[in-house]
C-alpha cells in the first residue's frame, strides 16, 4: 500500500469532510479524545489526553445485559450488539494506538467479547507521530516509536516543509485513502526517507529509556518491592488512564424490579479487589503495585505474547505521589 | 454473536439447610437448557440472584448425576444472602461451566485419598460421586472428611452413604471440642487424623480441600509421609467475576484461577507466589 | 528553601542517629531530578535524599492513618507503633491536629518537624524546620473562583458542577490521598448496601463526590491536593475550601487551629439547641 502525502492545511478539511460521512473522535483538551461535530473542535498539542482512547472499545460502564423480576419470574433482555456508526479516530497517539493489539488477545482469549470486537471493527484509527515527545514518555523501551505503526490504520507523520507523511497500513486506512483521495498526493523516496529520519531524530530525542530487552523480574519476594512502592496511595489512576489496563467488575444496577448487569472499570490497586471474606490475598499497597508491574510486565507477556505496556507514560505524568515506572522497571528487571 | 456474559436461567427446585449458614441449592434447567449440557467434575460456574449479583461457586454434583446443577453456598456476604433468601421456584441465572476440571482420567487405576475440611467437602463431592459412579476404574477409594462441630458438617445423609458403602473408606472428624454425646467418629483436626490414617504414597493420588489453615497442615502431613507434590491435588478459591479470564481479578502469577484452575497440583501451586 | 532543605536533613540524622524515630518521612526528588515524591528515610545515611522546594505540596499525614498503615514492619518490628518524624507543611500541622483528636495516632510516636507560614496552627512543630510565605496569589485565585460560583443562582451552580462531575472517572485519587479518608471501609465499596453504585454515571459521581465533602467538612486541612491530583482536572478545592468557610460561619471552628476546641461536626453537647441530638 503505497505512502500518500497530505498537505498540513488539508488536515482540517479533511476532518470536517469525514464528518459529514461518520462520527470522527479526535483529542479536544487535557481529558480525553472525544466526538467533534467540526475540525475546529481538534486539539493537537505536545501533551496527550489524560484519558487513552481505550473507553471507545472498552467504555467504562457498559451494560451487559438487562433484568426484569415480577413475582418469582425473571426475564432476560441483552442490550442489542452495540450500536456503533462506522467512525474515525483521529490524532491517536502511536501509544496509544498500539494498545489496541495489546487488549485484542485478551478480549479474544477463548471466550471473544462481542461487543468489543464490533467496536473494534467500526473504529478507523489515524494516528499522528509525535515530534515531541514529553519527558514522561518511554514507547521505545517497550518496543514502541514516536511514529510507530502498530494499531494504527493510517500515520500521518509530520513532515519539514508542510506536509503529513500518509503511510497506509491496513485495508481499513487503504479505504479511507480511497475514499478521500482528493485530499491526497502521492508520495515519493525523498519523502519516504526523511519520515524514516524523523523517526530517528524523535526516537532518540525520548532520553529516559529503560533496556527491557532481556527483563527477568525480580525476585517476587525481593524487599526491593516495598521500597519501590512505599509511598503508593492505591488509587486508580494509573489503571484507569492507562491504554492497556483491562481490569473490570461486574455489577447489578438497578431497583427490586428491573436493572441492568454491567461491566465497570476496576483496579488491581484497590484495596477491595481481591478481598474476600476468606481473607486478602494481597494486603499491603506494595504487593498490589507488585501484581500490576509482573502481570504488565512478565504474566501478560507468558499468556499472551505481549508486554501489557505501551509507554506512553501517563501512569508517570499523573501519579499523586509520581511513581515513575522507569524507575521501578529499571530496579527490577535483573 | 454470542453474549459471553449472559447467564442462562434456571429454577432453583430444592434447598438444603446443610448447617446454619450453609445451603445446598439444585438447581432446574428451564426449556431444554439441559440439551448439550456437559461439564466435569472440578469446573465450577457464575451463579447470580438478579439484582444482587454474581459469584463463584464449585459445581457440587457429579456429571454422572443429573440433569441439575447444585452448588452449596455459605452465607457470608451480599450474593450469598441473597441466596439464601430464595425459595423453590425463584429464578437464578448461571454461566459456565468454566476452569480446568479434576484430572479424573489420569487417577483411573489409583487410590484415591479425598480430604476435606468443612464447605471444602463440595468440589470433593462432585469428584467423589464421579468416581463412584465408575467404581471399578479406581482402587481404594477414602475419604477423611471433618468440621468444626457436627452441626458444621455438611451433606450429613450423605456421609451416612458413604459410610455405609462397601467400596469407600469414610473416616469422619470434628475438631475437639465439636463431638457431641451422639458422635461416634473420630475427635481431632483432619491433618491429624489423616496422619493416623498413614496413608501410602504408592500409586496414590490425594484430593483436598478446606480452609486455607487446614490445607496448610494436610500438605505438612503428606509431605510426611513421603507424597510427591505431584501426587496432591486441590481447588482453589479466589474472587472472580467473569469466569473468562478477562476482568483480572483471579491473576495470581501467570495462572488465571478461572482458566489455568480452579484445580491445580501442589506442584503447580508451588510454582505460584502465595497469593491465595 | 535550602536552608530549609538543610535544617530538615540535620535533624532527620540527628534523630535516626540518635534512634529517636524509626523513620523520617519527608520528601525528595523523583527519578527526573525535578518532580518531587514522598520520602521514607530510616537510615542515617540517606537523609541527604531529603529536600524541601515549592513542589512539595503532598500532605505527609496520610501516611499516618489508613486500614493496613503504610508503614510496615521493616520500619519496626510489627507490634509496636512506628516513630515517625514527619516533615509537615502548615496544611499537614492542621491535618495532624485534627486527626489527634480523632485519636488516629499517638502524639508521643511522632516528632513534627514543622514548616509554617504564620496562620493559625494547633501544635507547636518539635523542630521548626522553615518558615514560608503564604501563597497570597493563589488565596486570592482560589477565593475568587469561590465567590464567583457563589454569586451564581443555585440553578447556575448546580449546572456547572453537574459538567464537573460528569468528567469523574472514580479514580479514588482524592480520597486516597487525602488523611482524611481513612476509613476501614470507605461507604463508596460498601455493597450491604449499595450506597453508591460503582458506574460512573452522573448521578453516582454526584454521590460520591458530595458524600465525601459531607464526610470531610470540620475536618479538612485545606492542602488542597485532591484537586491537585484529580487527572481530569475537576476543582474539589471549591467545594472543600467553602465547605471550610461554612463551617467557621456556623460553629466560629477552623479545623486544625486549635487543639482544645471540640471538632465542630463530630462532638455535641447535652444542651445543644438541636433537638434530634439530645
Amino acid at each position: 500500500m503505497e505512502a500518500r502525502l497530505l498537505d498540513r492545511k488539508q488536515l482540517s478539511p479533511l476532518v470536517d469532510a469525514l464528518i459529514a460521512d461518520c462520527e470522527v473522535i479526535a483529542p479536544v483538551d487535557e481529558s480525553s479524545y472525544h466526538l467533534i461535530e467540526s475540525a475546529s473542535e481538534m486539539q493537537l498539542t505536545q501533551l496527550k489526553p489524560a484519558k487513552s482512547p481505550k473507553e471507545l472499545v472498552f467504555p467504562q460502564r457498559e451494560v451487559l445485559l438487562r433484568y426484569a423480576l415480577a413475582g418469582d419470574d425473571v426475564t432476560l433482555d441483552e442490550p442489542p450488539p452495540p450500536a456503533v456508526a462506522d467512525r474515525v479516530l483521529i490524532g491517536t497517539r502511536p501509544c496509544d494506538a498500539a494498545a489496541f493489539p495489546v487488549i485484542d488477545a485478551l478480549f479474544g482469549w477463548d471466550d471473544v467479547d462481542a461487543a468489543y470486537f464490533e467496536r473494534r471493527e467500526h473504529t478507523t484509527v489515524v494516528s499522528i507521530a509525535c515530534d515531541q515527545p514529553c519527558d514522561t514518555c518511554f514507547c521505545t523501551s517497550v518496543g514502541g516509536s514516536p511514529a510507530g505503526i502498530e494499531g494504527s490504520d493510517l500515520l500521518l507523520t509530520p513532515l519539514g516543509e508542510g506536509d503529513y507523511h500518509v503511510q497506509v497500513i491496513s485495508e481499513r486506512g487503504q479505504s479511507l485513502v480511497d475514499r478521500y483521495e482528493r485530499f491526497f498526493r502521492a508520495s515519493d523516496q525523498a519523502h519516504n526517507r526523511e519520515r524514516a529520519l524523523l523517526e530517528d531524530e524523535w526516537r532518540a530525542a525520548i532520553e529516559q529509556t529503560v533496556d527491557l530487552n532481556e527483563i527477568e523480574m525480580a525476585d517476587f519476594e525481593s524487599p526491593v518491592w516495598e521500597t519501590l512502592a512505599q509511598a503508593c496511595v492505591d488509587c486508580g489512576i494509573c489503571t484507569f488512564l492507562c491504554p492497556t489496563c483491562h481490569c473490570f467488575d461486574i455489577q447489578d444496577e438497578g431497583d427490586p424490579n428491573h436493572g441492568e448487569r454491567v461491566r465497570v472499570w476496576d483496579a488491581c490497586t484497590f484495596y477491595e479487589y481481591t478481598r474476600t471474606h476468606a481473607g486478602q490475598p494481597r494486603p499491603m499497597h506494595y504487593r498490589r503495585y507488585r501484581q500490576r508491574i509482573m502481570h504488565k510486565f512478565r504474566y501478560y507477556p507468558e499468556n499472551m505474547g505481549k508486554v501489557l505496556c505501551v509507554g506512553c507514560g501517563r501512569c508517570i505524568q499523573y501519579c499523586p505521589v509520581r511513581i515513575d515506572l522507569r524507575a521501578v522497571l529499571e530496579a527490577v528487571k535483573g | 454473536m454470542e453474549n459471553i456474559y449472559k447467564p442462562r436461567l434456571m429454577t432453583v427446585d430444592n434447598v438444603t439447610q446443610e448447617t446454619s449458614d450453609v445451603k445446598t441449592f439444585r438447581l432446574a434447567f428451564n426449556n431444554g437448557g439441559e440439551e448439550g449440557f456437559t461439564f466435569e467434575a472440578g469446573q465450577f460456574g457464575l451463579f447470580s440472584v438478579f439484582g444482587q449479583g454474581e459469584a463463584p461457586f464449585g459445581i457440587a454434583n457429579s456429571p454422572t448425576r443429573g440433569p441439575y446443577i447444585e452448588c452449596s453456598i455459605k452465607e457470608v456476604g451480599k450474593v450469598t444472602r441473597a441466596f439464601h433468601d430464595l425459595n423453590p421456584g425463584d429464578k437464578v441465572g448461571f454461566r459456565g461451566p468454566y476452569g480446568r476440571s479434576f484430572p479424573i482420567e489420569e487417577m483411573r487405576g489409583k487410590n484415591l485419598v479425598f480430604v476435606g475440611g468443612g464447605i471444602g467437602l463440595a468440589p470433593l463431592r462432585s469428584l467423589l460421586w464421579n468416581c463412584i459412579d465408575r467404581r471399578d476404574e479406581f482402587r481404594d477409594i477414602t475419604l477423611v472428611y471433618g468440621a468444626r462441630s457436627v452441626a458444621d458438617l455438611v451433606y450429613k445423609p450423605e456421609l451416612e452413604e458413604w459410610t455405609a458403602m462397601e467400596g469407600v473408606e469414610t473416616v469422619l472428624t470434628v475438631d475437639p471440642g465439636g463431638e457431641d454425646e451422639s458422635w461416634t467418629g473420630e475427635v481431632g483436626f483432619v491433618p491429624t487424623v489423616l496422619e493416623a490414617l498413614q496413608p501410602s504414597p504408592e500409586n496414590t493420588t490425594v484430593i483436598t480441600c478446606g480452609p486455607p489453615i487446614m490445607i496448610k497442615f494436610v500438605l505438612l502431613s503428606l509431605a510426611n509421609m513421603h507424597f510427591e507434590p505431584e501426587q496432591i491435588i486441590t481447588t482453589l478459591e479466589m474472587k472472580m467475576k467473569c469466569g473468562l479470564g478477562k476482568c483480572g481479578r483471579c491473576n495470581i502469577g501467570p495462572a488465571y484461577v478461572c482458566k489455568h484452575g480452579p484445580v491445580f497440583s501442589y506442584a503447580e501451586l508451588q510454582a505460584l507466589p502465595e497469593e491465595y | 528553601m535550602e536552608a530549609i532543605t538543610e535544617n530538615i536533613r540535620r535533624e532527620a540524622r540527628r534523630l535516626l542517629e540518635e534512634e529517636a524515630v524509626d523513620v523520617v518521612i519527608g520528601y525528595q526528588l523523583g527519578w527526573d531530578g525535578v518532580e518531587t515524591v514522598p520520602a521514607f528515610v530510616d537510615q542515617p545515611a540517606e537523609v541527604d535524599k531529603l529536600v524541601y522546594n515549592e513542589r512539595c505540596t503532598h500532605n505527609l499525614a496520610k501516611y499516618l492513618v489508613g486500614r493496613e498503615g503504610y508503614l510496615t514492619s521493616r520500619f519496626r518490628p510489627s507490634d509496636q507503633a512506628v516513630r515517625v518524624a514527619l516533615v509537615a507543611l502548615p496544611a499537614t500541622l492542621r491535618a495532624v491536629v485534627a486527626l489527634l483528636r480523632e485519636y488516629q495516632f499517638d502524639r508521643a510516636d511522632l516528632t513534627v518537624l514543622g514548616i509554617v507560614d504564620g496562620t493559625p496552627v494547633g501544635l507547636e512543630p518539635d523542630v521548626e524546620v522553615g518558615r514560608i510565605e503564604v501563597d497570597t496569589a493563589k488565596e486570592e485565585q482560589i477565593r475568587a473562583q469561590i465567590d464567583e460560583l457563589d454569586g451564581m443562582s443555585l440553578a447556575e451552580r448546580r449546572e456547572w458542577w453537574r459538567q464537573q462531575f460528569s468528567k469523574c472517572i472514580r479514580c479514588y485519587a482524592c480520597r486516597q490521598v487525602c488523611p482524611f479518608c481513612y476509613c476501614e471501609q470507605c461507604i463508596a465499596d460498601e455493597n450491604q448496601p449499595q450506597w453508591i453504585e460503582r458506574s460512573p454515571s452522573l448521578w453516582n459521581n454526584m454521590g460520591w463526590n458530595l458524600i465525601r465533602a459531607y464526610h470531610l467538612t470540620g475536618r479538612c486541612s485545606d492542602c488542597g491536593e485532591c484537586d491537585r491530583v484529580c487527572p481530569v482536572g475537576i476543582p474539589l478545592r471549591l467545594i472543600n475550601s467553602r465547605m471550610l468557610d461554612e463551617v467557621e460561619a456556623a460553629f466560629a471552628f477552623v479545623p486544625g487551629t486549635d487543639p482544645e476546641a471540640e471538632p465542630a461536626l463530630a462532638a455535641f453537647q447535652p444542651d445543644d439547641t438541636a433537638g434530634f441530638i439530645r
